[in-house]
This record gives structure tokens, sequence and C-alpha cells, in this order.
């Protein structure tokens, strides 16, 4: 694990997962994409899956983080309005959410 | 028997019980520990992402159906063939001559 010194966010955060239709290996999954959560910590600096999925072992490294988001947000026939999901993104699929 | 179903309802019972390892299931996990090692000479020869990527690219009823390790397998096959470390089609064409032998030897 490396710094993330250059974090973009602060937990605590309002953001939005990118609505971004992509081909390829990507590590953000489909059923989050689009949705609003809040930064629940930050996880360090990693490199980035979509090189690495395609043998690029030695590139940049991307802040990371634990975002959560309301279970019932995500699948509509969640149990508990009180269950939440966290679920590690990546900082370039993370927009700031001012609504 | 599907691991990761992305999110979507699973129409499955999930078993919880833990099988024990085939000695081939072992032998897969540690070549890929071995093709990982970030610490070789030049670098790793491949990534548990195009691992991922491998798993990701394959066919559905084969994603549906291999069990895990069979998968893991197939995408380091293609992924190992895709960078000419190995002949992909060379190994593909062995285990099917070894499949055939097999095969006559039951009758």
């Amino acid at each position: 694990m490396s710094t993330a010194a250059h974090a973009r966010f602060v937990p605590g955060d309002r953001v939005r997962v990118a609505q971004r239709e992509v081909t390829g290996h990507v590590r953000t999954p489909g059923y989050i994409r689009g949705k609003r959560g809040v930064v629940e910590r930050i996880c360090g600096a990693f490199r980035n899956p979509e090189q690495l999925a395609y043998g690029v072992w030695d590139g940049p490294v991307v802040p990371l983080y634990r975002i959560r988001f309301a279970q019932a947000d995500v699948w509509p026939a969640a149990e508990s309005a009180l269950d939440t999901l966290d679920v590690e993104i990546y900082e370039h699929w993370l927009e700031r959410d001012d609504a | 028997m599907v691991h990761d179903v992305g999110g979507r309802p699973a129409h499955e019972a999930i078993p919880r019980e833990q099988h024990p390892f085939m000695p081939w299931e072992m032998r897969v996990d540690a070549l890929m520990w071995l093709l990982t090692d970030a610490g070789r000479p030049g670098g790793p020869r491949m990534t548990v992402d195009e691992l991922r990527r491998g798993i990701e690219s394959l066919p559905a009823d084969e994603y549906r159906t291999l069990g895990y390790y069979e998968k893991w397998l197939l995408s380091m096959l293609r992924v190992l063939g895709e960078r000419g470390t190995i002949d992909a089609e060379a190994i593909r064409r062995r285990a099917e001559a070894i499949a055939h032998e097999r095969g006559h030897a039951h009758e």
C-alpha cells in the first residue's frame, strides 16, 4: 500500500459513482454505477486494475476509497432501510455529489 | 458453479460447506502465486487482474458451469497465450490427446 497524499476526497464527503459504460476489465461493479454514497475511509493508493488487467503492472497508483451506500438505493428489494453496502472504488470513478 | 453474479439475484442455493481441494487445484493455485510474483526479474508473468479479466471473458455457459479452479486454469491459458509465454493451442491439443487416450483405456 502506498500513501494517498493526493487523495481528492476525505471521509464524510458525499460522492456519486460515474455512470460510465466501458468495455474491458474494471473493478467498479455495474450495479453501483450512478449511485450516491459517502466516503467511509481512504484505503490507500494502488495501481489501477484497468491497467493491471492488461499486463501494465508498474503503472501509477490511484487513491482507493471505501464508499458506503444505503442498500435500499442499490437494491429496491433490500430488507432493511438501515442496511448499508461498502464498495471499494478508485478515485477516477468518483464525482463530488453536490446535490 | 457461479461465484460472482455481479449484484444480480442468485437463483441457486449457496453451498456453504468447504470441500477438500484436489491436488490439481492446489497446483493451479501454486502456479498463480509463482506467475504473479512481483519480485521476479522483469516483473510478474501475469497479474491477478489479468486472471479476473480472463474469467470474465469466458463464454457465458462456461462461466456458469465450470468450477472455480477450472476457470482459473482457462484464464491463465488465455492470458499466457496472449503474451506468447506459452502456446495455448498446443496445450489444448495435448489435453485433448490425453483425454482421447484415457477414453480408449476405459473401453
